[in-house]
């Protein structure tokens, strides 16, 4: 389920312990940084709202690239098996100097296939996804209400913070389970 | 997943996918008419709760799942809980007693669990967009007070009323959609 040629150049993920620790980074960043715009939000309110940047940066710019899933780029190969990253189809540019590098993201056939074995682990982390947002919607709900018991201008900030954080949390859950469960991978000889 | 139904006392038979395509259709539809109906009573400050019990005891009675009875077996696998105690003897005077179940009504062998397994990534995708559209919606009244000043819509209810139909939709979408994908079970054999 994970992808043969690490998305980092500077370092490997076949270890666990490195995934871990990256799964770890992202989702203090990510919840770091909700936080932080959240924060600013109560105090200075803007018209465009920090959340309306937070959401499509993280969806379509840090999650495929960090954690994949979504599409072809990241740790986790593609659960639809497709890759849908029109710049990274590109041919290999020619450099003027050195070698041919590949792109950053470009993926093997391999990394892009997912074979039974990886069909049936995504199908299974899902499901354990799914069984674990039923606890957040819950914890969310409880929130919810504590902050109605406050002021009903908070029923509705939480209100909004809730599905966002909600929508945050899971596009992230299926992904982050893999890297921080999938073994340790053998490492390949790069010559 | 079960075979047949038992509705008031009567065996139905859904063996066939149409006849299980059939209750899914109707089953969403009459949630989504009871929860526009909820709207006019009380604009779902109340009865917004109710209908998630409702949709609990649709799941207990016809789709199963999250609970033992109902056409899917329960995810979890787990033996219904009961007292260990004998039956009293009022249940089986009145002959309405059940006995425990056998393990295959509720034990999920591996290509049972493959398919719930399929149908919760199928589900957790839809619910994903649903979520996200959910959320772009809390934030219309920021953007067009005046659009939602014109319309006379109070946005707190209909928030609520999205975030209910959301969660009846995670409540019953992987039964639905294992319903809806089953191929045709074969006849037993007398």
């Amino acid at each position: 389920m994970i992808v043969e040629s690490s998305p980092f150049p500077w370092f490997s993920v076949a270890r666990r312990r490195t995934r871990r620790i990256l799964v770890a980074v992202y989702w203090i960043a990510v919840l770091g940084v909700f936080g932080v715009v959240q924060w600013t939000e109560i105090f200075r309110p803007s018209h465009i709202g920090g959340l309306h940047l937070l959401f499509p940066l993280q969806v379509i710019v840090f999650l495929p690239a960090i954690l994949g899933g979504v599409r072809a780029g990241g740790m986790v190969k593609p659960f639809r098996g497709v890759c849908w990253a029109p710049l990274d189809d590109r041919d290999q540019p020619q450099t003027l100097f050195g070698p041919r590098r590949p792109l950053r993201g470009s993926a093997s056939p391999a990394d892009l296939e997912l074979d039974e074995r990886d069909v049936l682990e995504r199908d299974r982390v899902h499901y354990f996804a799914y069984t674990a947002s039923r606890w957040l919607v819950l914890a969310l709900l409880a929130v919810q209400l504590g902050a109605g018991l406050m002021s009903p201008e908070w029923l509705f900030r939480a209100g909004n913070a809730s599905f966002f954080l909600l929508a945050l949390v899971l596009w992230s859950l299926p992904q982050s389970l893999i890297l921080w469960n999938e073994p340790d991978m053998e490492e390949r000889d790069e010559r | 997943m079960n075979a047949e139904l038992v509705l008031a006392g009567r065996v139905v038979d859904m063996a066939a996918r149409q006849r299980r395509r059939m209750l899914v259709v109707g089953i969403y539809a009459v949630l989504a008419a009871a929860l526009a109906g909820c709207w006019f009573v009380d604009r779902w400050q109340t009865t917004g709760v109710y209908f998630i019990f409702a949709t609990l005891a649709v799941n207990r009675f016809l789709l199963g799942g999250y609970a033992f009875g109902g056409l899917i077996k329960p995810f979890s696998g787990e033996r219904p809980k009961r007292l260990d105690m004998p039956p009293p003897f009022v249940l089986l005077a009145l002959r309405v007693y059940q006995p425990p179940p056998d393990e295959n009504h509720f034990r999920n062998d591996e290509r049972e669990i493959e398919q719930r397994n399929a149908a919760a990534y199928k589900a957790y995708q839809g619910l994903l967009m649903v979520l996200v559209f959910v959320w772009l919606a809390t934030n219309v009244h920021v953007h067009l007070p005046r659009l939602m000043e014109r319309l006379h819509i109070p946005m707190a209810n209909v928030l609520y009323g999205l975030a209910t139909a959301t969660v009846v939709l995670g409540l019953t979408l992987p039964q639905a959609i294992l319903l809806w994908t089953e191929p045709d079970m074969e006849e037993e054999q007398p």
